[in-house]
């Protein structure tokens, strides 16, 4: 029998390989996640550990000071400050050789254009002596006129060691000093790094009582993790300890690619492998119906039913195993797609496309058994059937009817899945607030459903979608509309893979659509501001002249101006400065008055107008989570040692309406006090952010260049338009957008992959019936239309059936996500519809050409 | 002058396969088919029959010689005139899977109609349903049918477009006494009274008895000609020929 099996996989290699490409299709997702994945993690692990940090212990704020609403802690030398007394507890911690208070702060390079580096996050920080072997080349800094500066910024900006720059550092004005040498952003790997001398730590930090955090190097024969014991148990719990090599596992685990995208790619190669087993079972239904009479002979002889089922299976798993290694080899291809994608898309900040593909011994076993039992999967049923036809009717060759009737059980319990899962999400939907369970088990149930009745549900659709193609395309229209819904079974096996691809991008097309619209619609009721005035973004702060300066323009009608601060907001009369216990918030302080003019902000309850000193303004979201209401008093505490203040709540806010990413780029924050509070509780005068609106009759461009005139000493600021802003907000969401689309269209490709094959295969099962139309006058050109309709047929019922699924789902999910804004994209839908079904009946253009291009007495010789 | 010859051959010669293996399927023939008659071709396997039938149909091609169908020189015409030629003069009836499982029996009848984009002519297509008995039947689909009345069906189709010519392979093969009688019977009719060439490929000496002429071939030649053939005399002849080979 294996003799059989082999010279079967020889002699059928041309059906085989339609069924091959199939699995290679949906095999090469799986081993592309793999790769993308192992690439990742590999470019961050080489990024750590060519610049490995060389200090053994790093002491700073406990993860209370900085918590995050991501769940992930902050990393410890972004905590936030500590005194600087604790340089000197450490020092005299047995076996610590140095304790180097570390200042940690923001400072851009300014190119030759005057500006800063675009994209990259600026950080700039202490480098004292001891990172001398840490760098990549030069010194370190002497005096504050020197400073290092990291590769990537040096190479963009044309920067070599020994060249004079400016730098800007958080809120002051630019310096000039001279790049001495090279150094690897030692606390977050691509960003744009500033390292200045410890004397200049005051520029970055005006607070000589505190610093960011402290470096402690071991004295010889103490390992890393006896240093920091030794050190956390003089501590006392009251900071956090790490070793060297755990910040830098931390900063590995950084950059590499975040759980959440491998397992994005991972249910998507997941759901591209169930798609592939549709079309491979479809394939091998076929095949082994041409082949009944083989199999039949072989029964004839003598060869049991289970020999020939097991022959057949393992000519599948042959087939399977050449088809992964093609998958695999594809697989790489994919992944450096996706790689490059999510690069442009800026999702990564290490280039994963720069690095050799990663392999693993893993990623070929992975694949090599998904393949190959996908393949077993897939020809199972199809096998069991082929193999049990009686010996003798399949001999007489009238076995094309091995498609079982479509049950009543299976119509009955679809429907009722179908209408009641579509029911559930219309009415979870529709309910105001939309009830996120009902959509969500009404989505899960609705998808079962189209699964199970898609036998019942596909010839009726496909009938409605071929009436006219029936109606306009003549003879061959009129059989092409026939033959899509000959067998139901099949013709559902061929949609359901385009039915669930463009159902995943009618969903996210609706839902982005909806977030956009959502993000525009608050953007639009709520920034009355024409220009923002910020450096790279809220943290890096800005001098207190920028607001002082904009005033002065005639041109301006208003300024608001922010200075921002993380601070620990409390309620109740519990003891002060008690540590824990609160709510992290952002806290801006403004000028209420001036704040009207640039931001309509949707107050609830008190009046912004009574922020007086003293008073403090809540978001909706922080008041309800500490039961602060107008009247009620709050107390506010920044960063580790800051004093404590209480603050009456005047007025509470509601942004929930507005969208997150709208909320990104308006001056909203969690809790307002006025400049003066501000100045008393933080001390700091920078200016993060500034928002103005011009004069009626000034022209953008006038304004624009009126304001870039006075703030010309102030070259990392960015001149933002409210359209920019605008663009920027609903533009959001469109780097993981594209990366989903490119995952979508994959399946989209398999599933048209799948409508061809199937047509190939089943032109190639009715060869006698082609040859019959031949003969009866049917012209080539008439066969070719007909079996392009045919496929255009198929694939206009999928696109149906998918957008509209699709189509609900997302506004459903609008609904669940609270999104203010929901809107159907019909334009963009119609366009994909067009665009899956026009490449249908180009696809389908070989095997029609093939097919119409057959001997006519060959055809209708052959059985 | 009314050409009274529907289909004539000039000395064809059909070899299939090459070098040693070749076989020649017909040898030099040459033969016409009158207007309005009905001819059966008969022979042993083998013989050449079925080929003679394709080459004159122009389903298959000559090495040698010359085929005239409806006054036109096939050899000379190109995939698409042929293509047309069969769609809009000629007429075939098969031994099976004569029909379109996916269309009703009246959409079978009209199908080569609808392939040219003719409109069909109501009363000759009334005609040939009545004339085939199917009158209750046309909106069934083929599986619905019984082998008989599929091929009456096949066998209107053959005739809805009033071709010059009506090749018939083995008609009756896949059969039974009663079913093949009403075929034939009704072949017999379409010349007799609807005035149709009928050219029949058959090993059946009783179908042959319906046919106005049988010829007979053996080894790709003519071998004898039958006029006015009874079942008896054909057997005869079958017999005479398979003593001779």
């Amino acid at each position: 029998m294996l003799r059989y099996t082999l010279s079967s996989v020889v002699a059928h290699k041309g059906r085989l390989l339609l069924t091959a490409v199939a699995i290679v299709l949906g095999v090469s997702l799986v081993s592309g996640t793999f790769v993308l994945i192992d690439t990742w993690r590999a470019a961050a692990d080489a990024a750590a550990h060519r610049h490995p940090r060389g200090v053994d212990v790093v002491v700073g704020a406990t993860p209370d000071a900085a918590p995050t609403t991501d769940g992930e802690p902050v990393s410890i030398p972004f905590r936030g400050p500590v005194p600087a007394a604790l340089i000197d507890r450490l020092a005299r911690v047995d076996g610590v050789v140095s304790a180097t208070g570390v200042v940690l702060g923001r400072a851009q390079v300014l190119g030759r254009d005057g500006h800063p580096v675009a994209g990259r996050e600026p950080i700039a920080r202490t480098v004292d002596p001891s990172f001398a072997a840490s760098l990549r080349t030069g010194r370190v800094p002497a005096g504050p006129a020197e400073v290092v500066i990291d590769p990537a910024t040096a190479a963009t900006l044309r920067i070599r060691v020994g060249d004079r720059i400016r730098v800007v550092s958080s809120g002051g004005a630019p310096e000039t000093v001279t790049v001495v040498g090279l150094l690897y952003p030692p606390e977050q790997a691509g960003a744009a790094f500033v390292g200045v001398h410890p004397s200049a730590a005051r520029d970055l930090l005006p607070r000589p009582d505190l610093v960011s955090f402290v470096e402690v190097r071991a004295a010889p024969g103490i390992t890393q993790r006896e240093l920091r014991d030794r050190v956390a148990a003089t501590l006392d719990g009251q900071y956090a300890v790490s070793t060297g090599a755990d910040l830098d596992a931390e900063l590995v685990r950084a950059a590499e690619p975040p759980p959440l995208v491998a397992r994005i790619f991972l249910i998507a190669s997941l759901v591209a492998l169930f798609i592939g087993t549709f079309l491979i079972r479809n394939t091998y239904t076929i095949v082994l119906a041409s082949r009944a009479r083989e199999l039949a002979l072989l029964r004839c002889v003598g060869a049991s039913r289970g020999q020939l089922r097991r022959a057949v299976l393992l000519e599948a798993a042959i087939v399977g195993a050449v088809a992964s290694l093609g998958g695999l080899a594809l697989g790489v291809a994919v992944g450096w797609g996706v790689a490059s994608l999510l690069k442009t898309g800026g999702a990564v900040a290490v280039d994963v496309t720069g690095h050799t593909p990663q392999v693993l011994p893993r990623t070929v076993a992975v694949t090599l058994a998904v393949g190959i039992l996908t393949a077993l999967v897939s020809a199972w049923s199809p096998v069991r059937r082929a193999t049990r036809v009686h010996p003798v009717a399949a001999l007489h060759g009238d076995v094309f009817a091995l498609d079982r009737p479509v049950g009543r059980l299976r119509a009955v319990l679809g429907g009722l899945f179908l209408f009641g899962g579509t029911g559930l999400v219309l009415a979870g939907g529709l309910a105001d607030p939309a009830v996120d369970a009902m959509v969500g088990a009404g989505a899960a149930l609705s998808g079962l459903g189209v699964l199970v009745l898609g036998p019942v549900l596909a010839p009726p659709i496909a009938r409605l979608v071929g009436a006219a193609v029936r109606r306009g395309r003549g003879v061959a229209g009129r059989l092409a509309a026939d033959n899509a819904v000959r067998n139901p079974r099949r013709a559902a096996a061929t949609t359901l893979p385009l039915v669930i691809g463009l159902a995943l991008i009618g969903f996210l097309t609706t839902l982005a659509a909806g977030s956009r619209a959502s993000t525009v619609g608050g953007f639009d009721q709520t920034l009355r501001a024409d220009f923002r005035m910020q450096a790279f973004n809220r943290d890096v702060a800005m001098s207190p002249d920028v607001p002082r300066r904009l005033a002065a323009v005639p041109e301006v009608a208003a300024v608001a101006s922010f200075q921002v601060a993380d601070a620990e907001l409390t309620t109740g009369p519990g003891p002060d400065g008690a540590a824990g216990g609160g709510s992290v918030v952002d806290l801006a302080g403004v000028d209420p008055t001036r704040l009207a003019a640039v931001l309509a902000l949707p107050v609830t309850d008190g009046a912004l107008a009574d922020l007086a000193d003293g008073g403090i303004a809540l978001r909706r979201g922080i008041a309800a989570e500490r039961g602060a209401t107008v009247g009620s008093t709050v107390r506010l505490r920044t960063g580790a040692g800051g004093a404590t203040q209480t603050f009456a709540v005047r007025a509470i806010y509601d942004t929930s309406d507005l969208g997150g990413y709208a909320v990104a780029h308006l001056p909203v924050f969690d809790s307002l006090i006025t400049p003066a509070a501000y100045e008393r509780l933080v001390g700091d005068p920078a200016v993060a952010t500034v928002y103005a609106s011009v004069r009626d009759g000034v022209t953008p461009a006038a304004a624009r260049a009126a304001i870039a005139r006075a703030l010309a000493d102030h070259p990392t600021v960015e001149i933002t338009g409210r359209d920019e802003l605008r663009r920027r907000a609903a533009a959001e969401l469109d780097p993981a957008l594209r990366v989903y689309y490119a995952l979508f269209g994959l399946m989209i490709l398999i599933a048209l992959f799948g409508i061809i094959n199937t047509l190939a295969l089943s032109a190639l099962e009715r060869i006698r019936e082609l040859g019959l139309l031949r003969v009866l006058g049917m012209q080539r050109r008439q066969v070719r239309a007909m079996l392009r309709w045919e496929a255009a047929i198929v694939a206009a019922t999928g696109t149906a059936v998918g957008l509209a699924l699709g189509a609900l789902l997302g506004w459903a999910a609008t609904r669940a996500f609270d999104l203010s804004a929901t809107e159907v994209p019909v334009g963009l839908l119609a366009g994909s519809a067009v665009a899956a079904v026009v490449a249908s009946m180009l696809a389908a253009g070989p095997p029609a050409r093939r097919a119409a291009g057959v001997d006519v007495l060959h055809a209708l010789a052959s059985e | 002058m009314i050409d009274e010859v529907a289909a004539r051959a000039v000395g064809i010669t059909k070899t299939h396969g090459r070098g040693a293996g070749a076989v020649t399927a017909l040898d030099r023939v040459s033969v016409e088919f009158a207007r309005a008659r009905y001819t059966a071709i008969m022979g042993p396997s083998g013989s050449g029959k079925s080929t003679l039938l394709h080459c004159v149909a122009g389903l298959d091609s000559v090495d040698e010689g010359a085929v005239h169908l409806a006054g036109v020189d096939l050899t000379r015409l190109g995939e698409r005139q042929l293509t047309r030629l069969r769609r809009d003069r000629v007429g075939f009836i098969f031994q099976s899977f004569n029909l379109l499982p996916t269309m009703s029996a009246v959409d079978n009848i009209r199908l080569p109609l609808a392939l040219a984009g003719r409109r069909p002519d109501r009363v000759w297509i009334d005609r040939l349903v009545d004339a085939v008995g199917l009158r209750d039947r046309l909106g069934h689909k083929p599986a619905e049918l019984s082998g008989g009345q599929q091929q009456r069906v096949a066998a209107a189709r053959a005739l809805a477009g009033r071709p010059a010519i009506v090749f018939a392979d083995e008609p009756t093969g896949n059969l039974d006494s009663v079913a093949r009688g009403e075929l034939l019977g009704f072949l017999r009719r379409c010349v007799d009274e609807l005035g149709q060439t009928i050219v029949m490929v058959t090993h059946d000496p009783v179908a042959a008895a319906y046919a106005d002429r049988a010829l007979f071939l053996a080894d790709g030649r003519i071998v004898d000609t039958l006029d006015g053939p009874t079942a008896e005399r054909v057997l005869d002849r079958m017999k005479s020929l398979s003593e001779v080979s």
